[in-house]
């Protein structure tokens, strides 16, 4: 299930270019050794050699005569299909001038290693293919660099202006059950019951009759077995609805994959799963999950201050909560912060990061000291160690012992810890998200979960 | 949408059959070999040529296939100027060499190719070989001398026919368009029937 984004209609992307053409150094060889042969068999009497200078030179009258023609025009155009089963589809064509025999077609997908594919050249026409989606976000899906050549290679142009194509691919959203909840509710409306006296949900006690109650809620049974003298009443209280007000603050400042070979690297193509693959994951599915439920989500990105959406609630908000997920990326210019951002008062924190610097634990204590209940979500992939050395692995170890330190540390200071990513040995992320969602008064005055 | 997938695979395009860049040049090397030991037969100058062509395949940037080409036709000089399938072979051989290099030039090495690219190349080569052959079959009968000395057709033969050539090429250049007695006699041009 995912959310159509702008970018996902079919856009085709064109460029026109008028190729310039430089002869080959081949054609230029062919020529002297024509000549060669030809004065060689003149010289010395042998018509084996002149004769063995003919084809070369039908050869090369036949090149040049049936050289492309300059001015004309070449088109290519790349067309991308609707993501489809983890893959996109797409479509690649080439109109080009009279005389061009053959496409010289490289292709480089996600950032990887490029691929090159020579293309007949009368007959290029719709060639298609598919390009796995291994991430979402922001991304640079195929990258195509082309170049013509004329008859039998004789003549070749330059490369052309690049055939881009970037897109943003929508997060895979999981389906959460349990939603945690703040340590206070606020509104009268809502879907989750507060600890209030109210209107709405289901029976909370019995209480002796105060001035405002209703008369209906008078419990006549109760008033009959505790009544002591005849004025007194015992109503039936139900317990009030409230909303929550959630804040997910999603820290892109780093995008490191699951293998560690490729963290220095870090490109798309190779890298696995990513730890904002699986951040915008996490923020879209809370986000998902929390405005279905009727309350009102925020969402604020660390590394730009453009991306920051006020808390609301409704479809409407979803979609743009959504689309704020989606295009979080990280930024190359470091953003240093004065003060943390602000959080709605009673509101319920998220704050998805990789843990691999301070900045994120920092913000989550200062929010918690402030009386939120703050949740972390560790989203670093667990790690594969394909194709390292001996000193990654030891970098690698090290960089967690410092990451498990700052879990220890914020996890005894009442920050409660969610990891995401499901791993084989852990408990499930549901079991994790039931425990976190079970009622939190008094356990959160030690604060350790 | 599932994405968590494993790596980028390549060959994303579906172009249908494909041979690499390098079978290209495996097919250069196997060719030269060949009219290498088609004209020195098998003793050193046959390794001296797969060598040739070998180093031509590896760095075609340095034009050494026209090296392989010269190298193989100064082989045909130690043999009688005579029409024998031998020949006919390293007619067409050369030709080859020419074509194939002429691709090694401008394929990237690790690219792979169409089999299709090369359909108008083949079409082309065997559209110039199939003439060349018979005028090559056609001059060696006539001109190549036999064994005992003996010219079919003497140099004098050769004259004759050169002249009347170049007799009719005059005449087909030159008559229609200012050397002809219509174009330069005024009357003549009067003469002509009135269209109207």
């Amino acid at each position: 299930m995912s959310v159509p984004s702008p970018h996902s209609r079919l856009t085709p992307i064109s460029r026109t270019s008028v190729p310039t053409w430089t002869r080959s150094a081949g054609l230029t060889a062919g020529g002297i050794v024509a000549i060669v042969l030809a004065t060689g068999g003149l010289l010395l009497g042998r018509i084996d050699l002149a004769l063995l200078a003919l084809p070369h030179i039908v050869a090369l009258a036949w090149t040049r005569q049936r050289r492309p023609a300059t001015g004309a025009v070449s088109e290519a155009t790349l067309t991308l299909r609707e993501p489809r089963d983890s893959e996109i589809e797409f479509t690649l064509a080439f109109d080009v001038p009279t005389g061009v025999e053959a496409v010289v077609v490289r292709s480089t997908v996600l950032g990887g290693d490029t691929n090159e594919i020579v293309l007949a050249a009368p007959v290029v026409r719709d060639v298609t293919g598919s390009i796995p989606l291994l991430h979402s976000g922001l991304q640079e899906l195929v990258r195509f660099e082309y170049r013509f050549l004329g008859t039998d290679a004789g003549a070749t142009s330059p490369p052309a202006e690049s055939l881009v194509a970037t897109r943003v691919i929508s997060p895979a959203r999981a389906r959460v059950a349990s939603l945690p909840l703040p340590l206070r509710l606020r509104g009268l409306t809502g879907s989750h019951e507060s600890a209030r006296a109210g209107d709405g949900g289901d029976f909370r006690d019995i209480h002796p009759f105060a001035v405002g109650d209703r008369l209906r809620r008078i419990d006549w049974k109760t008033t009959a077995r505790r009544g002591q003298n005849p004025g007194d009443l015992y109503v039936r209280r139900t317990s009030a609805l409230s909303d929550a007000t959630v804040l997910i603050v999603l820290d892109s400042r780093d995008d490191v994959g699951e293998q560690v070979a490729q963290w220095t690297s870090n490109i798309a193509a190779t890298k696995g799963v990513s730890a904002l693959d699986v951040a915008r994951e996490a923020a879209s599915s809370l986000a998902t999950a929390y405005i279905q439920a009727g309350d009102r989500v925020g969402f604020q990105d660390l590394s730009s201050r453009n991306r920051m959406v006020a808390h609301a609630g409704g479809h409407r908000h979803l979609r743009q909560l959504l689309r704020a997920i989606e295009v979080t990326q990280p930024s190359s210019i470091p953003y240093r912060r004065a003060r943390p951002p602000i959080v709605p008062p009673g509101a319920l924190v998220y704050v998805l990061s990789s843990l691999l610097d301070d900045e994120a634990v920092r913000l989550a204590l200062r929010w918690r000291v402030t009386g939120h209940r703050v949740v972390v979500v560790d989203v670093l992939p667990a790690a594969r160690f394909a194709r390292t050395t001996r000193a990654e692995r030891l970098a690698h170890r090290i960089v967690v012992m410092q990451r498990d330190d700052r879990i220890r540390a914020f996890r005894q200071r009442g920050v409660e810890y969610l990891r995401w990513p499901e791993e084989d040995n852990v408990t499930s992320r549901r079991a994790r998200l039931q425990i976190l969602s079970r009622p939190t008064r008094g356990a959160m005055a030690g604060g350790r979960r | 949408m599932k994405y968590f997938g494993a790596e980028a695979t390549p060959g994303l395009m579906r172009t249908g059959a494909r041979v690499p860049v390098m079978a290209i040049r495996a097919v250069f090397v196997l060719v030269g070999t060949l009219m290498s030991l088609d004209v020195y037969g098998a003793n050193g100058w046959l390794v001296v040529g797969a060598v040739f062509a070998l180093a031509a395949a590896i760095a075609p940037q340095f034009l050494l296939a026209w090296g392989v080409i010269i190298f193989l036709a100064i082989g045909q000089l130690t043999h009688h100027a005579a029409l024998s399938w031998r020949f006919l072979v390293l007619l067409a051989g050369l030709h080859l060499i020419h074509v194939i290099s002429l691709w090694t030039l401008e394929l990237p090495w690790r690219a792979r190719v169409q089999i299709t690219v090369f359909t108008h190349g083949l079409v082309r080569f065997l559209a110039i070989q199939v003439p060349v052959q018979l005028v090559a079959v056609l001059l060696l009968s006539l001109l190549a001398p036999r064994a005992s000395g003996h010219r079919p057709v003497t140099i004098a033969a050769c004259a004759v026919v050169g002249a009347a050539a170049l007799a009719v090429l005059a005449v087909r250049f030159a008559g229609p368009q200012g050397g002809g007695p219509a174009a330069s006699n005024p009357r003549a041009r009067d003469s002509r029937p009135s269209r109207s």
